[in-house]
């Protein structure tokens, strides 16, 4: 159904197999291997789930996915998988440890009794 | 004496030091408009800054809706693209040179960067634009959050755009090609817009590359490439043999010319010219498969009608 959707609407325009357009031809040249038409298409296929949870709108989200390119879908689908969930958290917590770590260190606290 | 050889080793040292790093002044771009964020919406605030300076005036409010991921607060790289690629509007990203940016800027361009800004857990990502380069204080001249002219010392700027891998992108007006844009740039930037639908201004890039580069057969390939999306089969077959002409082992646009002809109703000429393709001893794997994947399309399809090209 997904798939349909996306065809429809001429997103990652791929299918006419035979035919290499210029961004797989850049591709092959760089990467010596061929950006598929099926690569980027699953890549929209995640990416539209991926946009709706991050807040995009559902009348948006189409014709967003319909202006990037085949490399972009590819490429920004990676880069979304890469995104450390919760990681602006994580430092925060971190760096909290780090600060009472030193305040610690120094006689101000005594948040750690083992030390 | 001085040795001429040393004399010269010593100019050019002089010359390092007493040239002000980033060379001469740029005034700041006047053109550029500007569009205060104290938030989350640099991303949609900078493109509409870059788009106002290229002659296109879109809400910040709009673009945010097309570009912004609520959820991250921000925008990502591929989105700052595309989204001006749909107000017509060719995003060329630049060589990650600070020589590359001060091109830019000498032409009257505008340039869109990427930040990484902040220290330990304070990190942020940050789009700005870049309008001026001040010699006399050695800063750079940005159009970013709530400040329309923020100067930033030019160490400091650069090391927050190596932060960003130095990532930069000029607008062009399709119609107009600027001498500082390099071929792989523009021919990067029509590819983009060739898969995105985006035809004319596809087709007006790979014109203006022909037009500039005329050695560089791949513009040619382009031009073909966006013709035979336009169902214009016998004008993309002569532009792939344009490019053949200039590059008779590009195996890509033997196996377009391929598909062009057979659509075109020229099987048996599409036969021949795959047939030559792959007897080529350059040949690479994937070529060939693409190349065997066409010639069956081609032979199953196998009617000749109508052929005009035999």
């Amino acid at each position: 159904m997904l798939t349909i959707c996306l065809i429809s609407l001429g997103i990652a325009q791929p299918a006419q197999a035979g035919f290499v357009t210029t961004e797989q031809a850049i591709a092959l040249e760089q990467r010596a291997q061929i950006l598929s038409a099926v690569e980027a298409k699953l890549a929209a296929e995640e990416l539209q789930e991926t946009m709706l949870s991050l807040g995009v709108s559902p009348e948006q989200v189409d014709a967003r996915l319909a202006s990037l390119s085949d490399a972009e879908l590819v490429r920004l689908n990676a880069s979304l998988d890469e995104l450390p969930a919760g990681a602006g958290v994580v430092e925060l917590v971190g760096a909290v440890f780090i600060v009472l770590l030193i305040l610690e260190l120094v006689g101000v606290t005594d948040v750690f009794t083992a030390i | 004496m001085p040795h001429p050889g040393l004399l010269a080793v010593v100019l050019l040292l002089a010359g390092c030091v007493s040239l002000p790093p980033g060379g001469p002044s740029i005034p700041v771009l006047r053109d550029v408009p500007f569009y205060p964020d104290d938030g989350t919406l640099c991303g949609p605030s900078a493109l509409a800054a870059m788009l106002g300076a290229s002659g296109v005036t879109v809400q910040v409010d709009t673009l945010t809706e097309q570009i912004y991921l609520p959820e991250l607060e921000g925008a990502l790289q591929a989105e700052m693209l595309a989204g001006a690629r749909r107000y017509e509007r060719l995003p060329v990203v630049l060589h990650a040179s600070e020589e590359s940016l001060l091109s830019a800027l000498r032409s009257g361009y505008p340039v869109l960067v990427l930040q990484r800004l902040g220290i330990l857990w304070q990190r942020s990502w940050h789009y700005a634009v870049l309008v001026g380069y001040d010699a006399s204080r050695n800063t750079y001249v940005l159009r970013s959050g709530m400040l329309p002219e923020k100067h930033t010392a030019r160490r400091e700027f650069l090391r927050t755009w190596e932060g960003a891998d130095r990532w930069a992108y000029v607008l062009l007006d399709p119609a107009q090609l600027p001498d500082f844009i390099a071929a792989d740039a523009l021919l990067g930037a029509a590819a983009a817009a060739e898969t995105t639908g985006r035809l004319d201004m596809a087709s007006m890039a790979y014109a203006a590359g022909q037009a500039r580069w005329p050695g560089e057969h791949m513009f040619y390939f382009g031009a073909a490439n966006v013709l035979v999306r336009q169902g214009r089969y016998e004008e993309a077959a002569a532009r792939y043999e344009a490019a053949l002409a200039i590059e008779p082992g590009h195996l890509l646009s033997l196996n377009n010319l391929g598909y062009a002809l057979a659509r075109a109703g020229c099987s048996a000429k599409a036969e021949r010219v795959l047939a030559a393709g792959l007897a080529l001893p350059t040949i690479s794997e994937a070529e060939r498969s693409i190349l065997n994947q066409t010639l069956t399309e081609v032979s199953v399809e196998g009617t000749t009608s109508n052929c005009e090209l035999e």
